[in-house]
């Protein structure tokens, strides 16, 4: 019974940490390329969720709705970029950050109007509802396996697309030096509203694949935010490696600290008092980590070179 | 070598196998100016930037007054009497000139945890402030915004900040570019007239005023020292001829 | 800042909302309308905050999104030893202001080594620590919040528990905590924190150890805002982790903002109109965030400066 809910856990990890890079995937990119701190990030996730919530029962079919869902995430990006997020990337921190916090109020008042205030859920289709069993003994969510599959899969498509191609150079080479990127005569402005729209569509993505799991909800792109900027820095702005790998750890350690800690506290201190401290610190852990690599790498794992 | 103020041995600094400064041996001796001059890409920025702490070296060492300071800070560099100018004239635009002035006369009048005594008022910081904006002919704009001032000004304020802490090495890191030639002009005065007081280690590309100032000159290639000495002798050095002074007179030409 | 020997229409406007503020309890008292007055301490409270992270964030260029941390710290200062009974503000007063220099101080020598965005979004994780830290505690309430039998007691000086008085202690921290941030500023510290703010390096060369300085204004700002939060604990006769979220952090720096960062008297401008904004908004639907939200994207897309900014510009105007 012990390793089952182990290999349980681990692929759990697996699961967070494959949302959480969808999240930070976008969000790192805009940052490292337009130096811009998007906030609002987690209300188009959440945006993500509720298109899908409507548009499933619309097409009869949960495939067909995230595709859909993804293209109009993708253009809420576009309008997102045009009409606000374009006009701060030459302003200071301070005013993207406020700009994009008033654009989360927005937000979640939107939802709120046309939604309402209750949780929306998603049904999934019978092949995605059922378990799949792994190892003879292991009973695993089929819809858990597909997450992870298709994060695996987009995490691979997005590597690819930026080490192969021609517009994944470009955003490397605003990554690293916007000059440079501007020199080599590309249309910057359109690579910038593309880079936020790939981004929105992500984490669109990202929220589409939690919903049916946890129900669309407003304001449930606030929290998990905080946690994709927590990857995103410990990885080092910019780098989708760097994302990638700590949206990894930060999910194995955020599932694995919340199972486990209680009995490895307890190798050291009564049970009781184990019981009352593991989840605190277990719920810290992750910001922990994040202020000891911070402590020694003050710009993270893979920072960018040129900046 | 034992009247060498600030002294580096072996100094060597290098940016993915790019040698920017190597084995740097330097003696800046106490009142006098001396003069680095290379062309461009010679290493002389990050040559100042190790001196001044903001850069740490691969190996060497670097001594000031003796005592080995390879290791130290910034702001402890500052302490011990190392001003630096930058290139890129560095001011504190938002405040007035005096206000410049008095935090470079705050940095060296002990501690600043002093939360409750009015600064701007504070005669300890005025004085010694406004003594050093006359010294470089900045007194009657003392209290205009530094945003204000022309660029040969922020150079003259940089220097008046320079002088009001107690500083005993002035690392310049050319201080007359972008000046106009009466501007120039009147900064190697201002800077002759400091000699008595103060040593200068002066990094600059016109040689005009290298060999108006200069008591020494050292001359930087590709991060290394290839010749060293007075102005005469550097003038009459062959290798220097070659590598450097050839190339400027046939762009002067 | 600069010294002045008519008075400006910035300290006009200054003067004149204190003694409204003073007068208040009066004017609501002859027409009944206590809701006002809860209005005006509300206001008052997170003014107190606000000045605190303009020290920090208006003079120092630190942008700490995690200024409401501070805030949970001092109100569960007020709340935890009341859940064991001790009730004496001789005691729950210092717990708050220690505790939020410590929380200040341990995670600032973190937060302070990083620079721009990263400091941003270090300061915002280590306040979504604390939140889950407490949310975490089922003792205290957890998920829920604590329920604060009664507030703090300082026998024979004053009852908090009257509501008059308590509505004089906090106008009384207002005026301290300006007080305080502008006699800090204009010392040769805030001389230093300012220029740290514009040219960090430049104030190293001058020989400035600018690492300990932020940090012991940072920790300055957090014990402040503490006392916020202890004010805030009083007040609610409750609290709950989600009053220390960050989109709470966010609204303080949106108060900072909309009243004119560096400003002395701007955040508290910033506060009344922020509080009276969201109370008229609420009021007229339930859909008030997408209104204030897109106010908000307005203020920063078309409004720099703040009010405060208005107020110099009508100044120079004359």
């Amino acid at each position: 019974m012990e390793w089952i809910l182990f290999v349980s856990q681990v692929l759990n990890g697996l699961q967070l940490g494959i949302l959480l890079f969808l999240l930070a995937a976008g969000l790192t990119l805009v940052f490292g390329i337009m130096d811009f701190v998007n906030l609002a990030h987690g209300s188009l996730y959440m945006m993500g969720a509720y298109f899908c919530v409507t548009l499933t029962p619309l097409l009869d079919s949960f495939p067909l709705a995230v595709l859909a869902a993804i293209i109009l995430t993708f253009v809420l990006g576009v309008v997102v970029e045009l009409v606000v997020a374009r006009h701060l990337y030459q302003r200071d921190h301070l005013d993207q950050v406020l700009a994009t916090f008033g654009l989360i109020l927005f937000f979640n008042g939107a939802v709120h109007l046309i939604w309402g205030a209750e949780g929306n859920p998603i049904r999934l289709p019978d092949f995605l509802d059922g378990r799949v069993t792994l190892f003879t003994d292991i009973e695993i969510p089929a819809f858990r396996l597909a997450i992870i599959a298709i994060g695996l899969a987009v995490a691979v498509g997005l590597v690819w697309l930026v080490g192969n191609t021609r517009m994944g150079m470009l955003i490397r080479a605003g990554a690293s030096n916007r000059r440079m990127a501007g020199a080599l005569g590309v249309d910057i402005k359109k690579l910038f509203t593309l880079v936020f729209a790939l981004g929105a569509a992500l984490a669109g993505l990202a929220g589409m694949m939690i919903a049916p799991i946890t129900e669309a909800n407003i304001g449930m792109g606030d929290d998990i935010l905080i946690v994709a900027f927590v990857v995103i820095i410990i990885g080092g702005i910019g780098s989708v490696r760097g994302a990638f790998i700590a949206a990894l750890l930060i999910g194995m350690i955020d599932v694995m600290g919340r199972s486990y800690l209680d009995d490895f506290m307890k190798l050291f201190m009564n049970n009781q008092s184990a019981e009352t401290a593991s989840p605190a610190l277990s719920a810290m852990a992750i910001y922990i980590l994040m202020a000891g690599i911070l402590y020694f790498r003050p710009r993270g794992l893979f920072p960018p070179k040129n900046r | 070598m034992n009247d060498a103020l600030l002294e580096t041995r072996a100094l060597s600094k290098s940016f993915g196998g790019i040698h920017a400064t190597e084995n740097v041996d330097l003696a800046v001796r106490e009142g006098e100016i001396h003069a680095v001059i290379g062309p461009n890409g010679a290493g002389k920025t990050t040559l100042i930037a190790q001196l001044a702490g903001m850069l740490r070296p691969d190996s060497g060492r670097i001594f000031f007054y003796g005592r080995d300071i390879t290791r130290l800070a910034p702001h402890a560099r500052a302490r011990l009497g190392m001003a630096r100018s930058f290139q890129i004239t560095s001011i504190f635009q938002d405040m007035s000139v005096l206000e410049n002035t008095m935090l470079a006369v705050q940095a060296h009048a002990g501690h600043s945890y002093r939360f409750w005594q009015k600064a701007r008022s504070d005669a300890r910081l005025t004085g010694p402030a406004m003594a050093a904006l006359e010294q470089v002919g900045l007194a009657a704009k003392a209290a205009m915004s530094a945003r204000k001032l022309s660029h040969g000004e922020h150079r003259q304020l940089e220097i008046a900040m320079a002088l009001a802490g107690d500083t005993k090495l002035l690392l310049l890191d050319e201080p007359m570019a972008g000046m106009g030639a009466e501007e120039s002009a009147l900064m190697v005065d201002l800077l002759n007239g400091l000699k008595a007081h103060k040593s200068i280690l002066l990094i600059e590309h016109d040689m005009d005023v290298v060999f108006a100032l200069a008591d020494r000159v050292t001359v930087m290639v590709s991060g290394k020292i290839i010749a060293s000495g007075t102005p005469e002798e550097i003038r009459a050095d062959e290798n220097v001829r070659r590598a450097y002074l050839g190339e400027a007179a046939v762009r002067d030409a | 800042m600069m010294a002045r020997n008519r008075p400006t229409l910035r300290q006009g406007v200054m003067i004149a909302v204190l003694l409204a503020l003073a007068v208040l309890p009066a004017v609501t008292g002859a027409f009944d309308q206590p809701f006002l007055l809860d209005l005006a301490l509300r206001v008052m409270i997170l003014a107190c905050a606000a000045v605190s992270l303009n020290l920090i964030l208006g003079f120092g260029g630190m942008i700490s999104f995690g200024h409401a941390a501070y805030i949970g710290i001092g109100a569960y200062a007020v709340g935890i030893p009341a859940y064991y009974s001790e009730y004496s503000g001789y005691i729950q007063l210092p717990i708050a202001i220690a505790a939020g220099a410590l929380f200040a101080l341990v995670t600032g020598f973190v937060c302070l080594r990083t620079k721009g965005v990263y400091f941003i979004m270090i300061t915002l994780a280590f306040a979504q620590m604390a939140y889950f830290a407490f949310v975490s505690i089922e003792e205290y309430g957890g998920d829920d919040g604590l329920v604060i039998d009664q507030r703090s007691e300082f026998p024979g000086i004053i009852n908090m528990e009257a509501n008059l008085e308590f509505y004089y202690v906090v106008l009384a921290f207002l005026l301290g905590a300006l007080f305080l941030v502008y006699r800090i500023v204009n010392a040769r510290f805030g001389m230093v924190v300012q220029g740290a703010k514009g040219n960090e390096a430049r104030m190293q060369s001058l020989g400035f150890d600018t690492f300990r300085y932020r940090l012991a204004c940072y920790v300055i700002a957090g014990a402040m805002a503490a006392a916020a939060g202890w004010l805030m604990g009083n007040y609610n006769y409750f609290f709950s982790p989600e009053m220390m979220g960050w989109t709470r952090s966010g609204e303080l720096i949106f108060m900072v903002v909309l009243g004119g960062a560096g400003s002395l008297f701007g955040p508290v401008l910033g506060a009344i109109v922020f509080i009276l904004l969201e109370e008229m908004l609420s009021g007229a639907t339930i859909y008030w965030p997408l209104i204030l939200g897109a106010i908000l994207v307005a203020v920063v897309l078309f409004a720099r400066g703040g009010i405060e900014g208005v107020i110099a510009a009508l100044e120079r105007k004359k």
